[in-house]
């Protein structure tokens, strides 16, 4: 390695950062454009503003319900339940895939149920777990964390068998019991498919609270689309669709970072 | 009658499997209604007689659960006529709607929920919910509205001297009360009574004796359609006008037969005591005409929730020319 | 003095839905502490799965497995599998994966770890405690594998086709390596391989097994007319040819 950077190497530099400086701008005239795009073509009525909305409506309603003061409240319940589902969710999925891989009849047992219950639209309980739980977050949480869990826990077993049967051979070699096999190989080894399970998480925890806010809730992004679209003011679905796609966006690379710290330090 | 079912089922199979084609002059409608109930009688009276048929129509009846998905299937194209709450039509003018949509015909002209307690109330007054908790429903919506505004009107302040909780969505109410929240519930039928046969509940009030007259359900369209296809709104006006007296003339067993074919899992007798319930409540329009002062109360009802800000004019929203010409044909 | 391992009319047959098939059939031999064996065979004639049963790691259809005089019931500390592939944890340091049979085994001690970075130290690969597998070429891993194989002080190893992974021109340099490494600890070693060059190059006596079902055909004592012999000496050496010949008539290879 030339300590001393050619001309060639200082070029070939140069022209990288110029291209992510090119993404990054094109990037941003994107956004630029399709704010611009939406605005004027809802003033033109060439799409009605009363059903799509406009970039400037939806300011509008974003500082009416920040000087009301309820914007924070609303994004707060929603946030939180998302998050405590999230969690919840994930967590139990991995606890029980690891179940599953520490007992082979309990996963041969358990295999049909697990895969109708995947299939099974978790949404369509969702009243059945008001009626058992109660209106409330409670319920809200449980059906943010059913929609996530099967699915967590059967990509995170796939995962977990698809482990290096020869790295699993090698610690046999040195007398390694199942739990030393599974703390030693499996779960180290299947760590980007548990983040990757933690990504679509994201995504399904939203879905799940929201929907549970559809059915029952009178604070949250989700109410707020209900109520909006009872009244219809659909400016009001806009913003909070908005704030929600952002927040979802803002969590997932939230995700992403954490993973990145923790395959650092580890 | 066994021949008219024969020929509804007939016509509808027809309807489904060979689309345009055999059917003669009959104009296809869709029509979505804000929810399945023996609160529209007069509705499935028109359908099960075949008062739509005479009148040149074929409706297809779709349950749109909710008075804003109604109107939002009528305002994207997807439904030609929308029946639910005339507010959903308020909100979409006032919001600045061009095409927005205006009501042809009325139907109800009450609220048709029931108050339900857990245990029988015989004596019951208005002020026994005094300290205690009732599932209202949604905000935005006219029932929550109505038990608001009778609420008050008997010196109840909700939030302050009752608990209204407005967090469950219409489908769910039932289930919530059952699951065991809350004092007491507002149902429609046949909710209320199959909760008062099973156990369940008690039926204590009937919100539409409490408020007054107020429109309550109707029927719209876009502004456009009626422009549009104004012979189209006529027959089905008629149809409804038709409905609307043979209830008058005929006994309550009548006309629960009359509907069993739309409430397949309901049985006759419980029809009847709904029927009777609501005829003994004037909750139904003897005409399609939507009176002035009514509609006015309506929105009286809705300012005092806070969901209006201004009156929106009746002689925009409302069109009666159909009604009273349905009125005049139909003697 | 108690052979180091004793292999006694061991058969191994596999039971499927299919219908039974017969790995190993009877085999039989002993090996002395400090020896270095091979055992060569065609393709599928159960090698493999001699290793592992001496390992512990499979069981057999009949026949005992001693070594030291114990009956192998189970993985036993006292034997050192080398597998074909380096199979080193990618997300551990080096020095995390050599001292990997230690952790599984309960044995990190002051005295162990010290005996590890002494192996580091001596087989080259002190620099580069800190670096990740991938940053290592095909021989350093396999070093590393051996060193995590020594780390748990095993008296007896068994290297199962350990060198197939790697080019001709590194196998060549590191099973020269290896095998110095091994006798200098002093430790006892059985050598599955199918290069028979390689076999006749590391060992001091050579099984050669028949097809399946595996059992041994012939066994042929190794001897060079060399002081301290290596792999690379011994191929050069004049009797290097005839031990060649006699093995490879021997064989059933099938083309």
């Amino acid at each position: 390695m030339y300590k001393q950077e050619s001309a060639e190497q200082k070029e070939y530099l140069r022209k990288l950062k110029a291209k992510k400086r090119l993404i990054v701008i094109l990037r941003l005239l994107l956004l630029v454009f399709i704010i611009v795009f939406w605005e004027t073509v809802t003033r033109l009525n060439w799409l009605d503003p009363f059903i799509f909305s406009s970039p400037s409506r939806i300011i509008k309603t974003f500082i009416r319900l920040y000087s009301e003061g309820s914007l924070f409240s609303h994004v707060w319940t929603t946030l939180w339940e998302t998050v405590v589902g999230f969690l919840l969710g994930t967590i139990m999925g991995i606890v029980i895939a690891v179940i599953l891989w520490l007992s082979e009849t309990c996963s041969k047992v358990l295999e049909p149920y697990l895969v109708v219950a995947n299939a099974l639209p978790k949404i369509a309980l969702g009243p059945v777990f008001i009626v058992w739980m109660g209106a409330g977050p409670v319920a809200i949480i449980t059906v943010a964390v059913t929609v996530s869990l099967i699915v967590t826990v059967l990509e995170v077993y796939t995962g977990f068998l698809e482990t290096d049967s020869e790295k699993i051979r090698l610690v046999q070699s040195f007398g390694a019991n199942r739990k030393q096999i599974l703390t030693k190989v499996v779960l180290p080894s299947s760590f980007p498919v548990m983040m990757n399970a933690l990504k679509v998480n994201v995504g399904l925890s939203w879905v799940g609270v929201i929907v549970g806010e559809f059915l029952v809730s009178k604070s949250g992004l989700g109410y707020l689309i209900v109520y909006g679209g009872q009244v219809f003011q659909l400016d009001l679905v806009m913003t909070s669709v908005l704030i929600l796609s952002i927040l979802a966006a803002l969590m997932y690379f939230g995700v992403q970072l954490l993973g990145k710290w923790i395959s650092e330090k580890y | 009658m066994k021949i008219m079912r024969c020929l509804v089922l007939l016509s509808l199979v027809v309807l489904l499997i060979l689309p345009g084609c055999g059917t003669k002059e009959y104009k296809e409608i869709t029509l979505n209604e804000v929810t399945h109930s023996i609160f529209y009688a007069p509705q499935y009276v028109a359908i099960n007689k075949g008062f739509f048929e005479e009148e040149g129509l074929k409706i297809t009846l779709v349950n749109g659960a909710g008075a804003d998905k109604v109107m939002t299937a009528v305002l994207s194209n997807q439904a030609d006529i929308g029946f639910s709450g005339p507010e959903a039509c308020i909100y979409v003018y006032n919001e600045g709607k061009e095409d927005y949509a205006v009501v042809f015909a009325q139907l109800t002209k009450r609220d048709g929920s029931f108050l339900v307690a857990r245990e029988p109330m015989p004596d019951f007054k208005w002020e026994d919910v005094r300290g205690k908790f009732i599932i209202g429903g949604r905000k935005g919506g006219v029932p929550l509205m109505t038990l608001e505004y009778v609420l008050k009107q008997h010196g109840l302040i909700p939030g302050k001297d009752v608990e209204v909780d407005t967090s469950i969505q219409f489908a769910l109410m039932g289930g919530a009360f059952l699951s065991g929240m809350g004092d007491f519930v507002t149902l429609f039928e046949p909710v209320a009574s199959s909760f008062e046969k099973e156990g369940n509940g008690y039926i204590v009030a009937s919100m539409g004796e409490a408020s007054g007259e107020i429109p309550y359900t109707a029927y719209y369209a876009k502004k456009s359609y009626i422009e549009k296809n104004p012979d189209v709104i006529q027959a089905f006006t008629n149809a409804i006008y038709k409905a609307q007296q043979w209830i008058e003339k005929n006994s309550d067993r009548e006309v629960a037969e009359a509907i069993a074919p739309s409430f397949p899992d309901t049985d006759l007798d419980l029809l009847e005591t709904v029927v009777r319930r609501y005829k003994q409540q004037d909750t139904w329009n003897k005409t399609p005409v939507m009176k002035e002062e009514a509609f006015n109360r309506l929105q009286e009802v809705m300012k005092e929730a806070g969901e209006l800000a201004e009156f929106a004019p009746f002689d925009k929203i409302v069109d009666n020319s159909f009604a009273e010409k349905a009125i005049e044909k139909i003697k | 003095m108690v052979p180091a391992v004793v292999v006694e009319n061991i058969s191994k047959r596999y039971h499927t839905i299919d219908g039974e098939v017969p790995a190993l059939e009877n085999v039989s031999f002993e090996v002395y502490e400090g020896e270095f064996i091979g055992i060569v065979g065609p393709s599928g004639c159960g090698k493999s799965t001699l290793l592992s049963i001496i390992a512990g790691l499979i069981e057999p259809s009949s026949g005992q497995v001693s070594v030291f005089g114990e009956k192998v019931t189970g993985v036993n500390p006292r034997i050192g599998y080398m597998l074909q592939r380096d199979s080193l944890f990618e997300w551990r340091t080096i020095y995390k994966n050599v001292i990997l049979g230690l952790e599984i085994q309960n044995q990190v001690t002051p005295e162990r770890l010290q005996h590890v970075e002494y192996l580091l130290d001596k087989y080259g690969l002190i620099n580069f405690k800190n670096h990740h597998p991938s940053q290592l070429s095909g021989g350093m891993r396999q070093r590393a594998a051996l060193i995590r194989t020594l780390a748990v002080n095993p008296d007896i190893l068994l290297l199962d086709e350990a060198f197939s992974a790697l080019d001709y021109q590194t196998r060549l340099a590191v099973t020269d390596d290896i095998y110095k490494i091994i006798k200098k600890e002093g430790k006892t070693a059985i050598m599955v391989t199918h290069d028979i060059a390689e076999a006749i190059s590391m060992s001091e006596r050579l099984y050669v097994m028949s097809k399946r079902p595996g059992t041994i055909k012939m066994a042929v004592d190794i001897k060079f007319d060399i002081e301290n012999r290596t792999p690379l000496s011994s191929r050069e050496a004049p009797e290097f040819r005839k031990y060649f010949n006699m093995v490879w008539k021997e064989l059933d290879v099938h083309v």
